[in-house]
């Protein structure tokens, strides 16, 4: 029994300290100083949810037609400029979504270039000459929203009909079906779990966004937890649609899970894929649509942040700008050397330590993830209100400064917001990386001789670096781009790249926001290119 | 009648690359309607590719492939899989992991519900043992019983011609036989045309009316089994099939020299590969002998020392040198138990003709 605890309790200690934000939410909703869910039900809250659903409903749908359908062209038709598709189609992924609503609602709005040039062209002189769909609209969102959101349907599925056997495809054929009944019958329902886990998680991404709703003024779960919080000054209430909201991200994640689970049974070995060369009209229908995706959702949003670059590069200040960088630079590197830490020694114990109990609090490490970062942000604040006041005397006791406290404490707690909310990701990465090295591995270089410390430099590392480096790069980018959790717990006068794009477009100035827009992107496009490699590759 | 009214299948000096590699090139074959041909040949000598390009997964270099007086496949067009009416059994059994067993072998564009397929459907599943597994997917159960699903699934739309890749490869030797005669009734029952590539020569001996032995891209000798074995056509074939030896032998004044006495009763094959690796001098021959016909023999002058023994259950098989340095191998049965370096007496039992290459 004492080794039992020995074992488990420190494991579940530091699992349980991960899930502070989901227990302060927890605690905070049966605290609350009044019930205010009979108001919530008769005001806002409908309104919030019938946004999410459709707003969720309407982004899964169309990032199921635009990335499962590039993923099947990509990966079963050759076609002139297919190589350079491959690495590209997910580059719309580099793009932050509040960044690309920011330059459609510049490019498409009344004043914008594209309806100037139309009422110049036809000479119209007001709106009502004319029709043009209002892009700040619920289906401007979910037009928009899909545009950057569909590379996590493209991969999971390109993922699956590479992996999906030639000789299954085959056996269909020759059984009488052709390509499109092959897909139908064949390879979409074998795909199908990898399908839907790439729509749950454009489905959570979609929940979880804050910049570009708040931008499009579509009241969403996620928006209103911000709302009731910061605008009615309800923590209590914002807690009570968090609860709400994280069952619902609960929901799918187990949706997510099982068919994770699912996939495992649908997957096939690796086999080389037999590719139909396309010609004539299909060609040029593949081509156009494959390019009009990457050029929607990557570059006519570079171009337009180019041109506006071009426009500002005389004005703009160079210190704000590396003072910008030099602060998302800090939490991102911070974020990223805490959250590999952390993973190693995680991921380290689960792998000598192997037991159910330790398994089962393991997965608490992988739900932060899909909490939405305004609700993050509430989890992390509510305990760190005590802590605030305990670290004030703390330091005016102790170290004689008062003024920097808050500084350092509302620092502290944003970059332990992103640890908490991107630790799922080198854990999954080490984690997977792991499993596939046997453990008698480590029995055959103990046997040898090699000391822990040995094993670990000369066995582990060697195979989970890259397993390292890319969960590393994939973190930075995520923080660097990474919005509601820093609007809401940075320091005062505290600016991120991200915040800064926020600030200038919330107040119209989004040619102001160019430069720093652009450094998240270029940043973003190194991982997406890695990501895609990677599953090209294996 | 030409022999090409004959023929069901005709392959013609068919010429197929896959990346850089030449796999089959002047490849000629033809199999008559109702027919089992058997492709035998070492791993990596085309069995497969073939299979897939008469199924029209693999495109072609030069050549054509007819089916019925009608051209499937050659260099200018390709009539696509899904029109071919044809099956296949794949090596890895490609069973569709999201369908149970059941719709596995339903799997068809073809409706399911003429009173014959059932029957059929009936008589395979019963036959080979699918009965109680109809409800299972395939990751349920086990290799050998994909396998039987794989072929179920091939044979119940009674294809015009049915391309069967190892097909009993998984099965253990208790079904195997059992597998392989229910099929093989089946076939013939339902007047199905088939040509299955596998390395196994059991299979190819029990179950086909024709085996092509396969080497190098092409067909070495297409010949039912008993000429095969017995009167193979070249030097490879006599030492692919089956269990022998070669020995060099002289033909001098009519008659075969061999260290194991002089014979009348031989005949001579040319084979221009075994020339032109071998540098056979003038006269000079090898000739081919199977294990079982160097018997030991204790009476016998001709002696020879016992180098190797390999324990066969109910035989041995004994390497043997005799005195001039030779090697022989011999098939004794169990109860002739010699050990190794012990004299023994060798007798030559041949009551055939000997079958000698130049």
């Amino acid at each position: 029994m004492a080794k039992f605890f020995k074992i488990n309790l420190p494991f579940s200690l530091v699992s349980l300290f991960f899930s502070i934000p989901i227990i302060a939410i927890v605690f905070m909703v049966f605290e609350a100083e009044e019930n205010i869910w009979p108001h919530l039900f008769q005001t806002v809250f409908p309104i919030y949810l019938k946004n999410s659903i459709f707003l969720m409903g309407g982004v899964a749908f169309f990032a199921f037609v635009f990335g499962v359908s590039s993923a099947w062209i990509i990966t079963r038709y050759d076609f002139p400029t297919k190589k350079t598709l491959v690495w590209t189609a997910p580059l719309p992924f580099a793009f932050p979504a509040y960044i690309i609503f920011y330059i459609y609602t510049d490019l498409l709005e009344y004043s914008g270039p594209v309806q100037s040039f139309i009422r110049h062209f036809f000479n119209w002189q007001s709106p009502s000459d004319y029709w043009f769909p209002e892009i700040r609209s619920l289906l401007g969102a979910i037009i928009l929203f899909s545009l950057v959101l569909y590379p996590y349907v493209y991969l999971m599925a390109r993922k699956a009909f590479l992996e999906q056997a030639q000789s299954i495809l085959e056996a269909s054929e020759i059984l009488g079906l052709n390509r499109l009944q092959t897909f139908y019958r064949i390879s979409l329902p074998l795909a199908r779990p990898s399908i839907v886990v790439g729509i749950i998680l454009v489905m959570m991404e979609t929940l979880s966004d804050f910049g570009a709703v708040e931008f499009f003024s579509i009241s969403t779960l996620s928006l209103g937890v911000y709302n009731v919080w910061l605008n009615m000054n309800n923590l209590g209430g914002a807690a009570q649609i968090a609860l709400f909201t994280l069952g619902v991200v609960f929901l799918l994640i187990a949706l997510e899970r099982f068919q994770r689970k699912q996939q495992k049974q649908m997957q096939n070995e690796n086999s080389v894929k037999r590719v139909s060369r396309l010609r004539g009209f299909k060609m040029i229908l593949a081509i156009v649509f494959n390019w009009s995706l990457i050029a929607l959702g990557f570059v006519v949003p570079l171009l337009v942040l180019l041109k506006y670059a071009l426009a500002q590069y005389r004005s703009v200040q160079l210190n704000d700008l590396f003072s910008l960088m030099q602060n998302s630079f800090f939490l991102s590197t911070s974020a990223v050397s805490l959250t590999v830490l952390a993973s190693l020694l995680v991921c380290y114990y689960v792998r000598f330590h192997q037991n159910v109990f330790i398994k089962t609090f393991s997965r608490l490490f992988y739900l932060n993830y899909a909490i939405p970062g305004t609700i993050m942000a509430i989890g992390i604040m509510i305990p760190f209100n005590f802590f605030y006041d305990w670290s004030i005397d703390f330091l005016e006791k102790y170290l004689f400064f008062s003024s920097q406290a808050f500084i350092y404490t509302s620092l502290i707690s944003l970059i332990l917001a992103y640890v908490m909310r991107f630790v799922s990701i080198p854990v999954g990465s080490i984690d997977s990386s792991f499993k596939k090295t046997s453990t008698n591995l480590d029995a055959s270089a103990s046997l040898l001789g090699l000391s822990n410390f040995a094993i670990f430099t000369k066995l582990h590392y060697p195979l989970i670096k890259k397993a390292i480096l890319t969960a590393a790069l994939i973190v930075f980018v995520d923080t660097m781009k990474e919005l509601p959790m820093a609007l809401i717990l940075r320091p005062f006068n505290f600016e991120t790249l991200a915040t800064s794009v926020y600030s200038f477009a919330n107040n119209e100035l989004i040619e102001k926001s160019a430069f720093p827009a652009l450094f998240i992107v270029f940043v973003g496009i190194l991982p997406t290119i890695l990501l895609s490699r990677n599953i090209s590759e294996s | 009648m030409s022999p090409r009214e004959n023929d069901y299948l005709v392959i013609e000096n068919l010429k197929v690359v896959l990346g850089k590699n030449l796999v089959l090139n002047s490849f000629n074959m033809q199999i008559k309607h109702q027919e089992i041909v058997s492709l035998l040949g070492s791993s990596g000598c085309g069995k497969t590719t073939l299979l897939k390009t008469i199924a029209g997964f693999l495109p072609i270099e030069s050549g054509q492939i007819i089916l019925k007086d009608k051209v499937l496949q050659n260099v200018t067009k390709s009539t696509p899989p899904f029109k071919r009416e044809m099956s296949m059994v794949f090596q890895d059994y490609a069973l569709f992991p999201h369908l149970n067993i059941m719709d596995n072998i339903r799997f068809s564009r073809k409706g399911f519900s003429s009173p014959s397929k059932m029957e059929l459907f009936e008589d395979l599943v019963v036959g080979l043992g699918l009965k109680k597994l109809l409800k299972k997917f395939p990751n349920e159960i086990s290799g050998g019983q994909q396998q039987r699903v794989a072929i179920a699934r091939a044979i119940i739309n009674k294809p015009k011609f049915l391309l069967l890749d190892e097909p009993f490869a998984s099965q253990d030797l208790e079904l195997k036989e059992k597998v392989m005669d229910i099929v093989h009734a089946i076939l013939k029952r339902k007047q199905i045309t088939c040509l299955i590539a596998t390395h196994d020569q059991e299979v190819a001996l029990k179950f086909s009316d024709k085996i092509g032995v396969m080497r190098e891209e092409k067909i070495e000798q297409l010949d039912t089994p008993f000429n095969v074995f017995h009167h193979p056509s070249t030097y490879f074939t006599a030492n692919f099939i089956g269990e022998g030896f070669f020995l060099k032998g002289d033909i001098q004044d009519g008659l075969l020299i061999t260290p194991l006495g002089k014979f009348s009763n031989y005949k001579i094959i040319s084979d221009e590969k075994l020339r032109s690796e071998k540098r056979l001098k003038k006269g000079e021959v090898f000739f081919f002998l199977r294990f079982n016909e160097i018997k030991i023999d204790s009476f016998s002058g001709i002696k020879a020392v016992v180098l190797k023994k390999y324990f066969k259950g109910d035989s041995f098989i004994y390497k043997l040198e005799l005195s001039k340095g030779v090697q022989v191998m011999s098939l004794t049965p169990y109860q002739e138990n010699f050990s190794l370096n012990e004299e023994v007496g060798v007798r030559f039992d041949l009551n055939k003709q000997i079958i000698c290459f130049q």
